[in-house]
């Protein structure tokens, strides 16, 4: 199977859609604690809400032509949610999401135009790939990161609560500076290896381990989801640049 | 003793900031800050620093659903919207107990950590420099509130 715009659009649905699934049961568990927090809509609407997101992005899982009010429905509700809790719950694993969403949304109301099929994935990839490029230029410019130091000092003192065996592995100079240069390389290296979908698989493989790694050492589960809806995308523009 | 009001909720520009992406992810040492807490009542007095929110150990399952988790971080990161806040109110302290940041931060120790306690006092550690050896300081101390 060739894989083509329509193929990479299918299987981001159902990545993103599994993603929102995770989110929504997620707040439906933390009801109780939302309800008593408060925020900047009633907790019952938002609660309410997050339930037919999560039976929304069930259908937009297995059923992907289900039309372009789903995924338009999906993005509001969304970014409803983002507003509720004052711009976001998760961090930027809630801009990925929207990311997404905008570009699936768009794509649904103009399914009949190979072209903005194009530019939507065109959309998600740029995004996704500025994610990891930002982040590795962010760390490479810092010292604390080129010597280790401040990869070390994360684990250690964040409020992530890395786990204590993995603090003291990297509490050791020379691993430290061997795990920062791993991460600042790998996110910098997503720009040689778009430019070959072979490269790419390898680098998209890769990915999918540092997202694990990153749940595992501080917690952040959500966005290994929302940044693997993007990765269909990122296959696609690599394919479209090599045709082109 | 201040008492615990609730927070005065208003959609702002800031609340559609998930739109605007920054992908800045852990690139300096300034992010992230520790919540302590303590209650007590009238007649005891407050008792001891307890952490707050402290993080919950790593299971397998919790890449599926780790909701406690998600809402440990969002706490931690209203808190440190507070810290920020609290620099821009240093010359009205008063401003800043009446400020929506504020309010959402006792709500949430209120809620989470304080269970029965009559009062409740907070604080906030942070790195005030971007150097490593200098590790957290004390970076805020709240009143003492009623609940």
């Amino acid at each position: 199977m060739a894989f083509d715009a329509a193929t990479a659009l299918t299987l981001t649905r159902f990545l993103c859609g599994f993603s929102l699934v995770i989110q929504s049961c997620e707040y439906l568990a933390l009801r109780r604690s939302l309800t008593a927090l408060g925020g900047r809509f009633s907790p019952p609407l938002v609660l309410t809400l997050c339930g037919i997101q999560g039976l929304l992005a069930l259908t937009m899982m297995f059923f992907p032509q289900a039309g372009a009010v789903l995924a338009s429905a999906l993005f509001v509700s969304t970014l409803m949610i983002s507003v509720h809790f004052r711009g976001n719950f998760a961090g930027g694993c809630d801009s990925m999401t929207l990311v997404v969403l905008s570009a699936l949304a768009v794509q649904s109301w103009l399914p009949s135009h190979p072209l903005v099929a194009q530019l939507c994935l065109v959309y998600i990839a740029a995004q996704a790939l500025l994610s990891y490029v930002v982040a590795g230029l962010a760390k490479g410019c810092r010292a604390g990161w080129r010597s280790g130091e401040t990869l070390c000092d994360y684990l250690r003192n964040s409020t992530y609560g890395a786990p204590a065996r993995l603090v003291r592995w990297l509490d050791v100079k020379p691993r430290a500076f061997v795990g920062a240069w791993t991460v600042i390389l790998f996110e910098l290296a997503i720009v040689p290896a778009v430019f070959a979908p072979k490269a790419l698989i390898v680098w998209l493989s890769l990915g999918a381990v540092f997202h694990l790694a990153n749940f595992f050492a501080l917690g952040l589960n959500r966005f290994v989801f929302a940044w693997l809806a993007t990765y269909p995308a990122l296959y696609w523009l690599s394919g479209w640049i090599r045709v082109s | 003793m201040k008492s615990l009001v609730a927070p005065r909720y208003r959609i702002r520009g800031s609340d559609f900031k998930a739109l605007l992406p920054s992908w800045l992810f852990f690139d300096d040492l300034g992010a992230g800050c520790h919540v302590f807490w303590r209650s007590g009542d009238e007649t005891r007095g407050l008792g001891e620093w307890q952490t707050a929110f402290a993080p919950e150990p790593r299971r397998v399952w919790h890449l599926l659903h780790n909701p406690s988790s998600n809402f440990r971080l969002f706490a931690l990161s209203s808190f440190e919207r507070l810290l920020e806040e609290s620099q821009s109110h240093l010359a009205s302290p008063s401003s800043l107990l009446e400020s929506e940041n504020y309010q959402i931060c006792l709500r949430l120790l209120a809620n989470h950590c304080a269970g029965n306690a009559r009062c409740l006092q907070f604080r906030i550690l942070a790195r005030l420099a971007d150097d490593p050896s200098r590790g957290f300081e004390e970076a805020f101390v709240s009143s003492v509130h009623e609940i």
